[in-house]
């Protein structure tokens, strides 16, 4: 589980004000907001990086945080990328690829390619391995279908609901409608308020 | 990690080998392009002495070759002959020369005459670096030629009081003479060089080496900021998440930048044996240290700044002007007076220093 109460964040303006979200075992919260509007923040919160000014976030399992910028290092492989950040080896590593989350993002069949000959769409799904082969418990991904392709968005989709249905819960900033139809509770960040949506509004018109 | 890191050194090194490679053919040709600019007649020396010697001793010849081969002048004054006395005024006149220095014609047979002639010394008023060097040469020319005159004029005199042939005299200067450029040569320095330069027993190449090196180790930042991630807030997340402390990953980065910046070094090494330069084998181990340190303040410095490009600007910026006011880029001497005074407080002089030190001995 995870809950955020009354969270406030301030840097030279108040970024987040009195934000309660609470989300539980297999629950996809989405994150609606502007540029600017504190989504990634919260994440940066929720994950620890950031502290909050005032409130209190308690996180119940291990967090895994998918950046936007994808954290992948152009001169390694798919294979040495996911060796980088853990003390896995190498039969352990290949073994949790073929695992039901791992195996949807196709990553064995690219495992040997340089990430700088990779595709935007190959890039952000080793981008999720690596840090899905940490085995977190809640998963926080900003813009994840950000410059992706139609495949890849519907991989990334696809496997939203998969980690869903494993029991893990998932934290989604972005500005793609497509990934709010994935979300049980989607939540509109603005002027550091957060506000739940009815889901039967379109993202546009909430946000214009 | 480590396994995966030693992989990320071994890819990335091309580009590390393709950066040193150019910048150092860069440097290379700065360095030709300045010793024709700043040195005439090819000879690498900061500064040309004309002078005129006249045939009538061997005398003059050693005390010569005395002072040109001296550590403290060799690589930093070149001593050309020319055949009048005229001709030594007229280079100086011309400043094709920055001093002259005029051996008179009865110089040696003088000395066994009591006569004590002078030697002359010509220059222009000069800028502070030619100052600087008609200082150094003609307290190096007193302290050689005095000792000459002494011995010679004892040698006269004793002869004179024992009644001993003048002509023999002669010999026992000779021998005495002998004796005491001897003493001398032992001596290193026969002037104190330090009021101008502490590193001046180097010659001039030497010490471009040593400041081109450790200029190029620092604009390294250039490649290096692609390397570093410890700037780039994804990484950073991803490293924490992971259990891996910012220090961790600091050391991890700065460590491999070491073994890169340490295996260029080894190649530069290399070259370097090939060169005429008396590179010392023991720098290999004795550099360690310094790469070390260099790499760490790399490493700091692409981890100071969001991008590789602010990191190349600003470090371009900031170190090309620490280096010269080091006198790295061009010899301290050559700074204005002002800068020179401050000198002793840019930590990169130290590191210059240290480097020549261990490079050259």
């Amino acid at each position: 589980m995870v809950n955020i109460d009354n969270v406030s964040m301030k840097y030279k303006k108040t970024v987040l004000n009195e934000v309660n979200i609470t989300a539980q075992k297999g629950e996809c919260i989405g994150l609606l907001g502007l540029n600017g509007s504190g989504k990634s923040t919260l994440l940066s919160a929720i994950a620890g990086i950031k502290k909050p000014a005032s409130g209190r976030i308690k996180v119940e399992g291990k967090t895994g945080f998918v950046t936007q910028e994808n954290a992948l290092i152009d001169e390694l492989n798919a294979y040495d990328n996911l060796l980088m950040w853990t003390s896995m080896k190498k039969d352990e590593i290949m073994s949790a690829l073929k695992g039901p989350e791992l195996s949807m993002l196709k990553v064995s069949d690219y495992i040997n390619v340089k990430v700088r000959n990779m595709s935007g769409g190959m890039k952000k799904r080793l981008a999720l391995a690596s840090v899905l082969i940490t085995g977190p418990d809640v998963l926080l991904m900003d813009e994840p279908l950000a410059a992706l392709d139609i495949p890849a968005k519907n991989d990334i989709l696809k496997f939203i609901d998969v980690f869903k249905k494993g029991g893990g819960i998932i934290f989604i900033a972005s500005h793609d409608e497509s990934v709010f139809d994935h979300c049980d509770k989607v939540y509109h960040l603005k002027d550091g308020k957060c506000t739940l949506l009815d889901k039967s509004k379109r993202v546009s018109e909430i946000v214009i | 990690m480590i396994r995966a890191s030693l992989k990320r050194i071994l890819n990335f090194m091309p580009f590390v080998i393709a950066y040193f490679l150019v910048l150092g053919l860069t440097a290379l040709a700065f360095s030709i392009l300045g010793e024709n600019v700043l040195f005439k007649d090819g000879s690498f020396s900061a500064v040309k002495v004309a002078y005129y010697l006249p045939n009538d001793s061997s005398l003059n010849e050693t005390g010569f070759s005395f002072i040109s081969h001296m550590e403290s002048v060799e690589g930093s004054v070149s001593f050309v002959e020319y055949d009048s006395e005229d001709e030594v005024r007229k280079a100086v006149e011309d400043t094709e020369a920055s001093a002259g220095l005029i051996i008179p014609e009865n110089f040696a047979s003088g000395l066994f005459s009591g006569e004590n002639p002078e030697v002359e010394v010509v220059f222009k008023s000069a800028d502070t670096f030619d100052e600087h060097v008609v200082a150094d040469v003609m307290l190096v020319l007193a302290n050689d030629l005095g000792v000459g005159q002494a011995s010679v004029q004892s040698s006269y005199i004793l002869c004179d009081e024992y009644d001993i042939d003048p002509n023999h005299s002669r010999q026992i200067a000779e021998d005495v003479r002998i004796a005491e450029l001897a003493y001398a040569m032992d001596r290193f320095h026969a002037v104190n060089m330090e009021t101008i330069d502490d590193i001046s027993s180097y010659s001039l190449a030497q010490k471009i080496t040593c400041s081109a090196l450790i200029y190029i180790f620092i604009l390294s930042v250039f490649v290096f900021a692609y390397f570093c991630k410890g700037s780039n807030p994804a990484f950073v997340v991803k490293a924490k998440l992971s259990g891996i402390s910012p220090l961790r990953l600091f050391t991890t980065e700065a460590l491999s930048v070491w073994l890169m910046m340490y295996v260029v070094f080894v190649l530069f090494f290399v070259g370097l044996k090939f060169t005429e330069m008396d590179i010392k084998t023991s720098a290999v181990f004795f550099m360690v240290p310094v790469i070390l340190l260099l790499a760490v303040m790399v490493t700091g410095i692409c981890y100071l700044f969001k991008t590789p490009v602010s990191a190349s600007y600003i470090s371009f910026a900031f170190f090309t002007v620490l280096m010269y006011t080091a006198g790295g880029l061009l010899p301290i001497e050559f700074l204005p007076r002002f800068l020179q005074k401050w000198v002793f407080l840019n930590p990169l002089k130290y590191l210059i220093d240290f480097t020549l030190g261990v490079m050259f001995g």
